[in-house]
């Protein structure tokens, strides 16, 4: 059961890596793909252990560099880092609270992309940049910050359809069994 | 008790991604390809899902606008038919009289028809993925287009996929001249340009070009990628560039390449 819910987090990343592949409407509609990426890390790093997120930075990087003409490994760096560093403040986070996942969200796909851009730019490979690539990271950071929630919302359900319920079972106490004590 | 695990674990982590990182960029091309196979059963699945949605639009469509679209297409193909016999005779001609001036013979262009299966999913190259890879006969660098122009060149080729640089990626330049003119410059794009992602730069024009809007724009057949005459775009606007030192012209490309949905591959 304890391995159901990392599969389920590598399955939606192979799957979103696949969709962000095959899903042009967005892109011609905005002229920019949103990744699903970072919010997926996020969600990993604030719920689950360092080896969850460590597996799907590496998986996650490498399906979506495979599929792109990124060099191969550029986004595993970008996608460990955030994760890490979410996972390393994750007590000091107010996780439950949506602001703080909305915000988390925007973060982490800025973060993403800007540390892969740096990746990129100093192996000497030239992406296309310019005035345009302000626009580029506007859209990623308002696609984190709408997407993430969702992200949570849909694993928090995945993991409590394949997780054990606690039934609340009533307790032995009985209020008419009471022994009131008193000073009489 | 946290901290050490954890940061084994993140030394381990980051040396497994340098590792991936410093691969030689054949070996790196190579597993790329291998990984990217793991999505053969999802790219499957969905043309197959394409296939199944346009029979049954077709089944939708009335009978009256598929006869219509048959006669047409058949009046197109008649019209089509005269101009390839035209032009059998021209392509004759012109290597009979390269016969004579010993020059070399044209070839007439092999092609076979690739369907678009997927797009880059980062923002920051054109690329797509098509559904021909090397057991089709495909290798890098072969010049893909479609009726209406030059898409692009491959790049990474697969046993059963491959990409596809788009014109107007950082990594696809391409030699072209004015038709008019016979006026030589290149594309060779570095700014991305979301308001209009047909629109590219064309640079290394001599300051004294005679420039006009909507002049054709072809490949020149320089740098043996592309063959020549491929009609690339049309010239929108010129301005001199470093204080007049050479002209840069925009050029509107004659293939929109976020529509694409299939594309030809010339072959050797």
């Amino acid at each position: 059961m304890r391995a159901v819910h990392p599969s389920l987090l590598l399955l939606f990343t192979y799957l979103a890596v696949f969709l962000e592949c095959r899903v042009e409407w967005v892109r011609n509609l905005i002229g920019v793909q949103i990744d699903i990426l970072p919010p997926i890390i996020v969600y990993a790093s604030l719920t689950t252990n360092f080896a969850t997120v460590g597996l799907l930075a590496f998986s996650g990087g490498l399906l979506f560099d495979s599929l792109s003409a990124n060099p191969l490994g550029v986004s595993i760096l970008p996608l460990l880092l955030t994760g890490l560093v979410l996972l390393w403040f994750r007590d000091l986070l107010l996780r439950d609270q949506p602001y703080a996942r909305n915000m988390l969200g925007l973060f982490a796909s800025v973060a993403v992309p800007a540390m892969t851009l740096i990746i990129m730019l100093s192996l000497g490979k030239g992406p296309l940049l310019g005035w345009g690539t302000l626009w580029v990271f506007a859209v990623l950071g308002g696609g984190g910050f709408l997407l993430t929630p969702l992200v949570f919302s849909v694993f928090d359900r995945l993991r409590n359809m394949f997780q054990y319920q606690v039934i609340e079972t009533p307790g032995s106490f009985r209020e008419d069994r009471e022994i009131k004590r008193s000073r009489r | 008790m946290f901290k050490r695990p954890l940061l084994i674990f993140c030394a381990l982590a980051l040396g497994m991604a340098l590792a991936v990182f410093a691969l030689q960029s054949s070996l790196g091309s190579r597993m790329k390809m291998v990984i990217g196979s793991a999505f053969l059963p999802l790219f499957g699945l969905s043309s197959t899902l394409d296939a199944g949605a346009e029979k049954a639009a077709e089944k939708i469509v009335p009978k009256s606008v598929l006869q219509k679209e048959l006669n047409d297409l058949r009046l197109e193909n008649e019209q089509l038919r005269i101009l390839g016999l035209q032009a059998e005779t021209l392509f004759q001609e012109n290597n009979r009289l390269r016969t004579r001036l010993e020059w070399q013979k044209n070839i007439p262009w092999k092609r076979r028809l690739a369907r678009v299966i997927g797009r880059d999913p980062s923002n920051w190259w054109k690329m797509i993925h098509i559904d021909l890879g090397s057991r089709d006969g495909l290798t890098n660098n072969l010049p893909v287009i479609t009726s209406d122009g030059l898409v692009g060149r491959l790049g990474e080729v697969g046993l059963s996929r491959s990409q596809v640089i788009l014109i107007g990626d950082p990594n696809c330049h391409v030699s072209v001249l004015l038709e008019d003119s016979r006026e030589q410059g290149a594309i060779a794009p570095d700014r991305i340009n979301l308001r209009d992602p047909s629109i590219v730069e064309m640079g290394y024009l001599s300051r004294n070009s005679i420039l006009k809007p909507d002049q054709k724009v072809v490949t020149s057949g320089m740098g043996s990628v592309f063959p020549a005459g491929i009609p690339v775009g049309r010239v929108l606007d010129f301005q001199t560039m470093s204080h007049g030192l050479f002209t840069e012209a925009r050029i509107k490309l004659a293939v929109s390449t976020s529509s694409l949905e299939e594309v030809w591959v010339l072959l050797p």
